[in-house]
Protein backbone atom coordinates (compact mmCIF):
# COMPACT_ATOMS: atom_id res chain seq x y z
CA UNK A 1 0.00 0.00 0.00
CA UNK A 2 2.58 2.41 0.90
CA UNK A 3 4.53 2.10 -2.67
CA UNK A 4 1.39 3.76 -4.44
CA UNK A 5 1.96 6.92 -6.30
CA UNK A 6 0.30 9.79 -4.83
CA UNK A 7 -0.88 13.05 -6.84
CA UNK A 8 -1.19 16.04 -3.99
CA UNK A 9 -2.66 19.10 -5.69
CA UNK A 10 -2.85 22.19 -3.69
CA UNK A 11 -1.72 26.23 -4.78
CA UNK A 12 -0.48 26.75 -1.92
CA UNK A 13 3.12 26.11 -1.31
CA UNK A 14 2.96 25.32 2.63
CA UNK A 15 0.14 22.96 1.98
CA UNK A 16 1.76 20.88 -0.62
CA UNK A 17 5.12 20.45 1.79
CA UNK A 18 2.51 19.43 4.82
CA UNK A 19 1.10 16.96 2.85
CA UNK A 20 4.38 15.54 1.02
CA UNK A 21 6.16 15.37 4.79
CA UNK A 22 2.74 13.72 6.37
CA UNK A 23 2.71 11.26 3.58
CA UNK A 24 6.47 10.30 3.55
CA UNK A 25 6.19 9.97 7.11
CA UNK A 26 3.33 7.60 7.10
CA UNK A 27 5.47 5.71 4.94
CA UNK A 28 4.16 6.78 1.03
CA UNK A 29 7.54 7.60 -0.49
CA UNK A 30 6.32 8.38 -3.76
CA UNK A 31 4.18 11.90 -4.20
CA UNK A 32 4.26 13.95 -6.70
CA UNK A 33 3.03 17.81 -6.43
CA UNK A 34 1.05 19.61 -8.52
CA UNK A 35 0.06 23.38 -7.88
CA UNK A 36 -3.65 23.89 -9.36
CA UNK A 37 -6.08 20.73 -11.54
CA UNK A 38 -4.11 22.19 -14.84
CA UNK A 39 -0.86 21.38 -13.45
CA UNK A 40 -2.27 18.12 -11.77
CA UNK A 41 -3.74 16.69 -14.92
CA UNK A 42 -0.27 17.05 -16.99
CA UNK A 43 1.38 15.74 -14.41
CA UNK A 44 -1.17 13.02 -14.53
CA UNK A 45 -0.60 12.37 -18.28
CA UNK A 46 3.62 12.20 -17.46
CA UNK A 47 3.62 10.26 -14.14
CA UNK A 48 3.12 6.53 -14.49
CA UNK A 49 0.71 4.71 -11.83
CA UNK A 50 -0.46 7.75 -10.24
CA UNK A 51 -2.67 5.48 -7.73
CA UNK A 52 -4.27 7.84 -5.48
CA UNK A 53 -4.50 11.56 -5.69
CA UNK A 54 -4.88 13.89 -2.92
CA UNK A 55 -6.53 17.86 -3.84
CA UNK A 56 -7.83 20.99 -2.87
CA UNK A 57 -10.72 22.26 -3.79
CA UNK A 58 -10.01 26.25 -4.08
CA UNK A 59 -7.47 26.53 -6.66
CA UNK A 60 -6.78 29.09 -9.33
CA UNK A 61 -7.39 28.39 -13.47
CA UNK A 62 -8.59 24.84 -12.38
CA UNK A 63 -10.12 24.33 -9.39
CA UNK A 64 -10.07 20.83 -7.73
CA UNK A 65 -13.85 20.26 -8.33
CA UNK A 66 -13.45 20.75 -12.12
CA UNK A 67 -10.61 18.33 -11.68
CA UNK A 68 -12.22 15.64 -10.44
CA UNK A 69 -14.87 15.97 -12.62
CA UNK A 70 -12.16 15.71 -15.65
CA UNK A 71 -10.48 12.73 -14.02
CA UNK A 72 -13.73 10.97 -13.71
CA UNK A 73 -14.43 11.23 -17.30
CA UNK A 74 -11.73 10.47 -18.63
CA UNK A 75 -11.72 6.04 -19.47
CA UNK A 76 -7.83 6.46 -18.38
CA UNK A 77 -7.75 7.51 -15.17
CA UNK A 78 -11.23 7.62 -14.39
CA UNK A 79 -10.86 4.81 -11.56
CA UNK A 80 -8.07 6.54 -9.45
CA UNK A 81 -9.06 7.18 -5.94
CA UNK A 82 -9.41 10.80 -5.56
CA UNK A 83 -9.61 12.66 -1.81
CA UNK A 84 -10.69 16.37 -1.36
CA UNK A 85 -8.70 17.87 1.00
CA UNK A 86 -10.24 21.79 1.66
CA UNK A 87 -11.06 24.15 4.56
CA UNK A 88 -14.79 24.09 3.00
CA UNK A 89 -16.55 21.89 5.12
CA UNK A 90 -20.62 22.56 4.48
CA UNK A 91 -22.67 19.80 3.98
CA UNK A 92 -23.39 21.10 0.11
CA UNK A 93 -19.80 21.38 -0.26
CA UNK A 94 -19.54 17.64 0.83
CA UNK A 95 -22.48 16.80 -1.11
CA UNK A 96 -21.12 18.60 -4.53
CA UNK A 97 -17.85 16.76 -3.85
CA UNK A 98 -19.43 13.73 -3.70
CA UNK A 99 -21.45 14.16 -7.15
CA UNK A 100 -18.15 15.09 -8.69
CA UNK A 101 -16.97 11.70 -7.65
CA UNK A 102 -14.31 11.79 -5.03
CA UNK A 103 -13.80 8.74 -2.72
CA UNK A 104 -13.36 10.81 0.50
CA UNK A 105 -13.21 14.16 1.77
CA UNK A 106 -10.93 15.97 4.51
CA UNK A 107 -11.76 18.99 6.28
CA UNK A 108 -8.59 21.38 6.54
CA UNK A 109 -6.96 21.39 9.34
CA UNK A 110 -6.74 17.59 8.91
CA UNK A 111 -4.69 15.56 11.84
CA UNK A 112 -1.86 13.06 10.28
CA UNK A 113 -3.83 10.40 11.72
CA UNK A 114 -7.11 11.09 9.83
CA UNK A 115 -5.15 11.74 6.70
CA UNK A 116 -3.50 8.11 6.88
CA UNK A 117 -6.39 6.86 8.19
CA UNK A 118 -8.42 7.82 4.93
CA UNK A 119 -6.07 7.29 2.68
CA UNK A 120 -5.64 3.43 3.77
CA UNK A 121 -9.60 3.17 4.07
CA UNK A 122 -9.85 3.98 0.08
CA UNK A 123 -6.67 2.05 -0.90
CA UNK A 124 -8.20 -1.10 0.94
CA UNK A 125 -11.80 -0.22 -1.05
CA UNK A 126 -10.20 -0.49 -4.67
CA UNK B 1 -67.15 101.81 -40.62
CA UNK B 2 -70.04 100.64 -42.74
CA UNK B 3 -73.17 99.46 -41.59
CA UNK B 4 -71.91 96.27 -42.19
CA UNK B 5 -68.84 96.39 -40.01
CA UNK B 6 -71.23 97.56 -37.39
CA UNK B 7 -73.38 94.35 -37.73
CA UNK B 8 -71.01 92.07 -37.19
CA UNK B 9 -69.57 94.36 -34.37
CA UNK B 10 -72.72 94.04 -32.70
CA UNK B 11 -72.86 90.25 -33.00
CA UNK B 12 -69.66 89.97 -31.58
CA UNK B 13 -70.96 91.96 -28.71
CA UNK B 14 -73.44 89.89 -28.52
CA UNK B 15 -71.66 86.35 -27.80
CA UNK B 16 -69.14 88.06 -26.13
CA UNK B 17 -72.21 89.17 -23.43
CA UNK B 18 -73.68 85.59 -23.96
CA UNK B 19 -69.89 83.97 -23.05
CA UNK B 20 -69.54 86.70 -19.53
CA UNK B 21 -73.47 85.63 -18.83
CA UNK B 22 -72.40 81.93 -18.74
CA UNK B 23 -69.27 82.73 -16.95
CA UNK B 24 -71.73 84.95 -14.34
CA UNK B 25 -73.71 82.23 -13.74
CA UNK B 26 -70.71 79.64 -13.81
CA UNK B 27 -68.45 82.27 -11.47
CA UNK B 28 -69.93 81.08 -8.28
CA UNK B 29 -69.12 77.45 -8.83
CA UNK B 30 -65.56 78.07 -9.70
CA UNK B 31 -64.76 80.35 -6.99
CA UNK B 32 -66.39 77.95 -5.00
CA UNK B 33 -64.28 74.91 -6.54
CA UNK B 34 -61.20 76.76 -6.19
CA UNK B 35 -61.80 77.54 -2.68
CA UNK B 36 -62.33 73.90 -1.78
CA UNK B 37 -59.57 72.76 -4.14
CA UNK B 38 -57.23 75.71 -2.36
CA UNK B 39 -58.45 74.70 0.77
CA UNK B 40 -57.79 70.98 0.33
CA UNK B 41 -54.26 71.69 -0.80
CA UNK B 42 -53.28 74.32 2.13
CA UNK B 43 -54.38 71.50 4.35
CA UNK B 44 -52.38 69.02 2.95
CA UNK B 45 -49.72 71.45 2.79
CA UNK B 46 -50.33 72.59 6.66
CA UNK B 47 -50.01 68.44 7.46
CA UNK B 48 -46.81 68.34 5.00
CA UNK B 49 -45.15 71.70 6.42
CA UNK B 50 -43.47 69.74 9.55
CA UNK B 51 -42.57 67.01 7.60
CA UNK B 52 -41.22 69.41 5.02
CA UNK B 53 -39.52 71.27 7.86
CA UNK B 54 -37.83 68.34 9.44
CA UNK B 55 -36.71 66.99 5.73
CA UNK B 56 -35.14 70.53 5.37
CA UNK B 57 -33.65 70.10 8.86
CA UNK B 58 -32.15 66.59 7.75
CA UNK B 59 -31.11 67.37 4.41
CA UNK B 60 -29.10 70.75 6.33
CA UNK B 61 -27.31 68.07 8.62
CA UNK B 62 -26.64 65.78 5.83
CA UNK B 63 -25.56 67.45 3.21
CA UNK B 64 -22.23 68.17 5.56
CA UNK B 65 -21.76 64.71 6.22
CA UNK B 66 -22.34 64.18 2.37
CA UNK B 67 -20.17 66.73 1.31
CA UNK B 68 -17.69 65.43 3.95
CA UNK B 69 -17.85 61.77 2.41
CA UNK B 70 -17.79 63.31 -1.19
CA UNK B 71 -14.30 64.98 0.13
CA UNK B 72 -12.87 62.07 1.95
CA UNK B 73 -14.37 58.93 0.74
CA UNK B 74 -12.73 59.17 -2.27
CA UNK B 75 -9.27 59.74 -0.89
CA UNK B 76 -10.13 56.79 1.46
CA UNK B 77 -11.04 54.68 -1.64
CA UNK B 78 -8.22 55.67 -3.05
CA UNK B 79 -6.12 53.54 -0.29
CA UNK B 80 -7.94 50.52 -0.35
CA UNK B 81 -6.04 49.09 -3.48
CA UNK B 82 -3.00 49.99 -0.77
CA UNK B 83 -4.41 48.58 1.84
CA UNK B 84 -4.76 44.92 -0.34
CA UNK B 85 -1.41 45.23 -1.40
CA UNK B 86 -0.42 45.25 2.40
CA UNK B 87 -2.79 42.27 2.54
CA UNK B 88 -1.09 40.53 -0.14
CA UNK B 89 2.58 41.34 1.30
CA UNK B 90 1.15 39.85 4.60
CA UNK B 91 0.33 36.41 2.72
CA UNK B 92 3.11 36.38 1.14
CA UNK B 93 5.93 37.01 4.64
CA UNK B 94 3.79 34.42 6.35
CA UNK B 95 4.25 32.04 3.55
CA UNK B 96 8.10 32.76 3.48
CA UNK B 97 7.98 32.24 6.87
CA UNK B 98 6.32 29.40 7.27
CA UNK B 99 8.57 27.91 4.78
CA UNK B 100 11.50 29.05 6.40
CA UNK B 101 9.95 27.62 9.64
CA UNK B 102 9.68 24.24 7.52
CA UNK B 103 13.11 24.32 6.56
CA UNK B 104 14.37 24.79 10.25
CA UNK B 105 11.91 22.03 11.63
CA UNK B 106 13.13 19.53 8.26
CA UNK B 107 16.58 20.08 9.38
CA UNK B 108 16.37 19.40 12.91
CA UNK B 109 14.03 16.40 12.08
CA UNK B 110 17.09 14.89 9.75
CA UNK B 111 19.39 15.89 12.21
CA UNK B 112 17.42 13.87 14.97
CA UNK B 113 16.67 10.85 12.77
CA UNK B 114 21.19 11.00 12.20
CA UNK B 115 21.55 11.02 16.05
CA UNK B 116 18.94 8.69 16.46
CA UNK B 117 20.78 6.11 13.47
CA UNK B 118 24.08 6.73 15.40
CA UNK B 119 22.70 6.14 18.91
CA UNK B 120 21.07 2.46 18.21
CA UNK B 121 24.21 2.06 16.16
CA UNK B 122 26.17 2.49 19.92
CA UNK B 123 23.09 0.91 21.96
CA UNK B 124 23.37 -2.54 19.71
CA UNK B 125 27.09 -2.20 19.88
CA UNK B 126 27.09 -2.04 23.61
CA UNK B 127 24.30 -4.75 23.76
CA UNK B 128 27.07 -7.21 22.03
CA UNK B 129 29.59 -5.80 24.38
CA UNK B 130 27.24 -6.80 27.36
CA UNK B 131 26.81 -9.98 25.69
CA UNK B 132 30.98 -10.96 25.53
CA UNK B 133 31.33 -9.86 28.68
CA UNK B 134 28.84 -11.78 30.20
CA UNK B 135 29.96 -15.10 28.54
CA UNK B 136 33.83 -14.25 29.57
CA UNK B 137 32.44 -14.19 33.11
CA UNK B 138 30.67 -17.12 32.78
CA UNK B 139 33.81 -19.10 31.27
CA UNK B 140 35.70 -17.37 34.45
CA UNK B 141 33.39 -18.78 36.77
CA UNK B 142 33.66 -22.21 35.11
CA UNK B 143 37.48 -22.25 35.94
CA UNK B 144 37.06 -21.26 39.40
CA UNK B 145 34.99 -23.73 40.28
CA UNK B 146 34.99 -23.91 43.82
CA UNK B 147 39.04 -22.80 44.05
CA UNK B 148 40.61 -21.18 46.86
CA UNK B 149 43.68 -20.01 47.46
CA UNK B 150 45.12 -16.60 46.42
CA UNK B 151 44.33 -17.15 42.66
CA UNK B 152 40.79 -18.00 43.28
CA UNK B 153 40.47 -14.72 45.22
CA UNK B 154 41.83 -13.28 42.20
CA UNK B 155 39.78 -14.76 39.78
CA UNK B 156 36.38 -13.85 42.20
CA UNK B 157 37.43 -10.16 42.10
CA UNK B 158 37.64 -10.40 38.61
CA UNK B 159 34.11 -12.07 38.47
CA UNK B 160 32.74 -9.30 40.87
CA UNK B 161 34.61 -6.48 38.41
CA UNK B 162 32.62 -8.20 35.35
CA UNK B 163 29.20 -8.15 37.05
CA UNK B 164 30.18 -4.36 37.86
CA UNK B 165 30.88 -3.50 34.25
CA UNK B 166 27.41 -5.28 33.01
CA UNK B 167 25.28 -3.41 35.74
CA UNK B 168 26.96 -0.37 34.33
CA UNK B 169 27.11 -1.12 30.57
CA UNK B 170 23.34 -1.98 31.52
CA UNK B 171 22.78 1.25 32.80
CA UNK B 172 24.17 3.00 29.88
CA UNK B 173 21.98 0.69 27.54
CA UNK B 174 18.95 1.86 29.22
CA UNK B 175 20.00 5.14 29.01
CA UNK B 176 20.69 5.65 25.61
CA UNK B 177 17.06 3.69 24.82
CA UNK B 178 15.80 6.42 27.26
CA UNK B 179 17.75 9.27 25.19
CA UNK B 180 16.80 7.40 21.57
CA UNK B 181 12.60 7.45 22.88
CA UNK B 182 13.43 10.80 23.63
CA UNK B 183 14.57 12.00 20.25
CA UNK B 184 11.47 10.14 18.90
CA UNK B 185 9.16 12.48 21.08
CA UNK B 186 10.83 15.62 19.66
CA UNK B 187 10.49 14.75 16.57
CA UNK B 188 6.48 14.08 17.28
CA UNK B 189 6.79 17.32 18.16
CA UNK B 190 8.57 18.93 15.67
CA UNK B 191 5.72 17.30 13.18
CA UNK B 192 3.18 18.38 15.00
CA UNK B 193 4.43 21.90 14.53
CA UNK B 194 4.85 20.76 10.83
CA UNK B 195 0.99 20.30 10.65
CA UNK B 196 -0.02 23.46 12.64
CA UNK B 197 1.37 25.26 9.79
CA UNK B 198 -1.62 24.90 8.22
CA UNK B 199 -2.30 28.00 9.67
CA UNK B 200 -0.67 29.90 7.07
CA UNK B 201 -3.08 28.45 4.33
CA UNK B 202 -5.67 28.88 6.07
CA UNK B 203 -5.22 32.67 7.30
CA UNK B 204 -4.27 33.25 3.24
CA UNK B 205 -7.60 32.22 2.53
CA UNK B 206 -9.04 34.72 5.00
CA UNK B 207 -6.97 37.25 3.46
CA UNK B 208 -8.23 36.55 0.36
CA UNK B 209 -11.66 36.42 1.72
CA UNK B 210 -11.09 39.73 3.01
CA UNK B 211 -9.28 41.07 -0.03
CA UNK B 212 -12.46 40.27 -2.31
CA UNK B 213 -14.58 42.05 0.10
CA UNK B 214 -12.63 45.15 -0.27
CA UNK B 215 -12.13 44.84 -3.95
CA UNK B 216 -16.59 45.14 -4.03
CA UNK B 217 -16.60 47.89 -1.67
CA UNK B 218 -13.90 49.56 -3.83
CA UNK B 219 -16.28 49.19 -7.00
CA UNK B 220 -18.94 50.77 -5.10
CA UNK B 221 -17.16 53.58 -3.92
CA UNK B 222 -16.26 54.46 -7.44
CA UNK B 223 -19.65 54.03 -9.00
CA UNK B 224 -20.95 55.82 -6.23
CA UNK B 225 -18.59 59.03 -5.98
CA UNK B 226 -18.11 59.10 -9.69
CA UNK B 227 -19.48 62.73 -11.00
CA UNK B 228 -19.05 64.11 -7.31
CA UNK B 229 -15.42 64.21 -7.64
CA UNK B 230 -12.93 65.56 -9.93
CA UNK B 231 -10.53 63.48 -7.77
CA UNK B 232 -8.95 60.09 -9.46
CA UNK B 233 -10.95 57.29 -7.36
CA UNK B 234 -8.84 54.32 -6.41
CA UNK B 235 -7.49 51.55 -9.00
CA UNK B 236 -8.24 48.25 -9.39
CA UNK B 237 -7.88 45.72 -6.54
CA UNK B 238 -6.36 42.53 -7.59
CA UNK B 239 -8.50 38.74 -6.01
CA UNK B 240 -7.23 35.52 -7.00
CA UNK B 241 -10.88 34.58 -8.07
CA UNK B 242 -12.09 31.07 -6.68
CA UNK B 243 -8.69 30.20 -4.56
CA UNK B 244 -10.57 30.80 -0.98
CA UNK B 245 -12.99 29.94 0.75
CA UNK B 246 -14.69 32.69 2.61
CA UNK B 247 -15.66 30.44 5.79
CA UNK B 248 -11.88 28.82 6.08
CA UNK B 249 -11.27 28.93 9.53
CA UNK B 250 -7.94 27.31 11.46
CA UNK B 251 -10.11 25.73 14.09
CA UNK B 252 -9.73 22.17 15.28
CA UNK B 253 -12.52 21.84 17.11
CA UNK B 254 -14.83 22.72 14.47
CA UNK B 255 -12.67 20.92 11.71
CA UNK B 256 -13.45 17.99 13.70
CA UNK B 257 -17.27 18.47 13.52
CA UNK B 258 -17.10 18.98 9.94
CA UNK B 259 -14.62 16.16 9.23
CA UNK B 260 -17.53 13.75 11.42
CA UNK B 261 -19.92 15.24 9.27
CA UNK B 262 -18.23 14.33 6.18
CA UNK B 263 -17.96 11.04 6.62
CA UNK B 264 -20.98 10.20 8.11
CA UNK B 265 -22.42 11.63 4.26
CA UNK B 266 -19.72 9.05 2.70
CA UNK B 267 -20.60 6.29 5.49
CA UNK B 268 -24.19 6.78 4.00
CA UNK B 269 -22.45 5.61 0.57
CA UNK B 270 -25.16 7.13 -1.67
CA UNK B 271 -26.22 11.03 -2.62
CA UNK B 272 -29.61 9.82 -1.71
CA UNK B 273 -28.95 8.80 1.68
CA UNK B 274 -26.68 12.00 1.85
CA UNK B 275 -29.83 14.07 1.27
CA UNK B 276 -32.06 12.18 3.97
CA UNK B 277 -29.31 12.94 6.52
CA UNK B 278 -29.51 16.60 5.47
CA UNK B 279 -33.16 16.67 5.73
CA UNK B 280 -32.72 14.94 8.99
CA UNK B 281 -30.45 16.81 10.40
CA UNK B 282 -30.95 20.39 8.87
CA UNK B 283 -28.28 22.97 7.28
CA UNK B 284 -25.56 22.89 10.28
CA UNK B 285 -25.29 19.91 12.14
CA UNK B 286 -24.43 20.26 15.64
CA UNK B 287 -22.51 17.72 17.79
CA UNK B 288 -26.02 17.04 19.73
CA UNK B 289 -27.37 16.30 16.32
CA UNK B 290 -24.38 14.16 15.10
CA UNK B 291 -24.75 12.27 18.47
CA UNK B 292 -28.00 11.47 18.39
CA UNK B 293 -27.51 10.46 15.04
CA UNK B 294 -25.44 7.44 16.21
CA UNK B 295 -27.08 6.84 18.93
Amino acid sequence: MASVKILAVDDSVTMRRILTNTLKRAGFDQVVEAEDGIDAWAKLQTEDNVGLILTDWNMPNMSGLEFVKKVRSDPKFGNVPIIMVTARGVKDDVLEAMRAGVNSYIVKPFTPQVLKEKIEKVLSSV
Amino acid sequence: MTEQDIQKLVQELDQVRSHVLIFETHLPDIIKGARTHAKAHLLVFKDSFPRLRHTVEFAEQVVPTIDRMIRIWPEKAGSIPQATSNLRKVTEATEMATTEIMDVVDGITEQIEDLKARLQAQRNSLGEGIKSVDEKRQKVEACLGDGKGPKAQVLKEVVQWQQSLESTLGEWGRTLDEVVQGLEGINDSLFQILNALQFQDITAQQIEATKAILAELNEEIKALFKGFTQMELGGRVEVRRGTFDKQANYDRKEAKRKQRMADQIFEEGSERDAEKVREEVGEMVSQDDIDAIFE
